[in-house]
């Protein structure tokens, strides 16, 4: 008679970190809510502010889907928090910022710069001052793109910019003005002053 | 020259798609490609790349496009002009189609289609209903020093 085999219990994913690092931003988030300047509920704000409101530094924050796979983390030295008012609207400003983008819980994308400014995180954020890029192995030829100013779109998967861009790889380096990349479909548009150095071919 | 192919490539243009999945990049405006002695200039030009990234065709159209390389130290350049330049990396060869001229020193080809072979410096040149094929070579140079042969007896 064949031996019946053993099923040993796949260890679960213990899920209770993420848990407390979610409780953590929710409590900070709530006690910056409530205790400065909100709208408690009669249409006057208690402080119109034209600083931060908030300032949490030494910030990590991740976002996960569905499956609790990490979809983005967000590192960085300082966030200030502007609240909505006659300034402008409500917006984040993190400083030295080092965004990872995951795609199917494998590392995609990876970015820092000196500063970001956002208005809304999920589809909207403003990476300026050294700002570099780097493509995952896992996500195909591993790239470094460079510009001085970078416009992410996370939701859309999308990365845009006026300025001059330089992007290296394995095959060689090119560069132009204005660059709008899908990191989805894997397509990059240059829109002027185009110069691509292919490596000689190993053939 | 053989070590052409060892040399990079370089492009330069006004704007570029790039769509990695496809393997393919597409620029437009003032194009320009050299890697050691070709030059080939168009208004665009579509590059397809195999899965390791190594070029396999390129394809340069132009009002006309231009191919230049130099092919054989002892020779001049060869030059063509043509609406439509494909250049072919994994034959080593370049195809010139619709009012195609292919010239090397004196000698000149024209027609409608010219295949020319970078490898084996072979050239083949076919015509259609319209338009026939015609090749120009210079008549053969005398040899350098031999006299000429002159006219009536030296006394």
């Amino acid at each position: 008679m064949p031996s019946r085999p053993t099923w040993t219990r796949a260890p679960e994913m213990d899920i209770r970190p993420l848990l407390q690092t979610s409780i953590v931003l929710l409590a900070v988030g709530a006690f910056a809510y409530y205790g400065f300047g909100h709208d408690d509920g009669d249409g006057r704000t208690r402080a119109e502010h034209t600083g931060p409101d908030y300032i949490i530094a030494g910030m990590q924050g991740w976002q996960a889907d569905e499956q609790g796979r990490p979809l983005r983390r967000f590192d960085g030295s300082e966030l200030l928090h502007y609240a909505a008012g006659s300034a402008g609207p409500e917006r984040f400003e993190m400083n030295a910022p080092d965004i990872r983008l995951y795609s199917d819980g494998k590392p995609g994308w990876h970015l820092t710069a000196n500063q970001a400014t956002s208005t809304d995180p999920g589809t909207d954020i403003w990476l300026e001052g050294r700002v570099v890029a780097l493509r995952d192995a896992s996500q195909g030829m591993p790239l470094r793109v460079e510009t001085e100013r970078l416009h992410a779109n996370p939701r859309a998967n999308r990365l845009d910019t006026p300025e001059l861009v330089k992007i290296t790889g394995p095959q060689g380096r090119m560069s132009g003005r204005g660059l709008t990349a899908d990191l989805q479909s894997r397509t990059l548009q240059f829109n002027s002053a185009v110069e691509v150095l292919y490596a000689p071919s190993r053939r | 020259l053989p070590e052409d192919s060892r040399q990079p490539i370089r492009i330069t243009a006004d704007h570029a798609t790039m769509d990695e999945g496809r393997g393919e990049a597409a620029y437009r405006g003032s194009v320009r490609i050299t890697q050691g002695t070709l030059d080939v200039q168009g208004d665009t030009l579509t590059l397809k790349v195999d899965k390791e990234g190594a070029l396999t065709t390129a394809r340069t159209l132009g009002k006309p496009a231009r191919y230049q390389q130099k092919t054989d130290p002892a020779k001049g350049p060869v030059v063509a002009t043509a609406d439509e330049i494909l250049f072919d990396n994994v034959n080593s060869t370049v195809t010139l189609i619709g009012n195609a001229v292919l010239r090397q020193d004196a000698a000149s080809f024209t027609g409608p289609r010219i295949v020319y072979s970078i490898a084996r410096k072979q050239i083949e040149a076919s015509g259609n209903g319209s338009q026939r094929v015609e090749l120009v070579f210079p008549p053969q140079q005398r040899e350098a020093g031999k006299p000429k042969a002159t006219t009536g007896s030296s006394k």
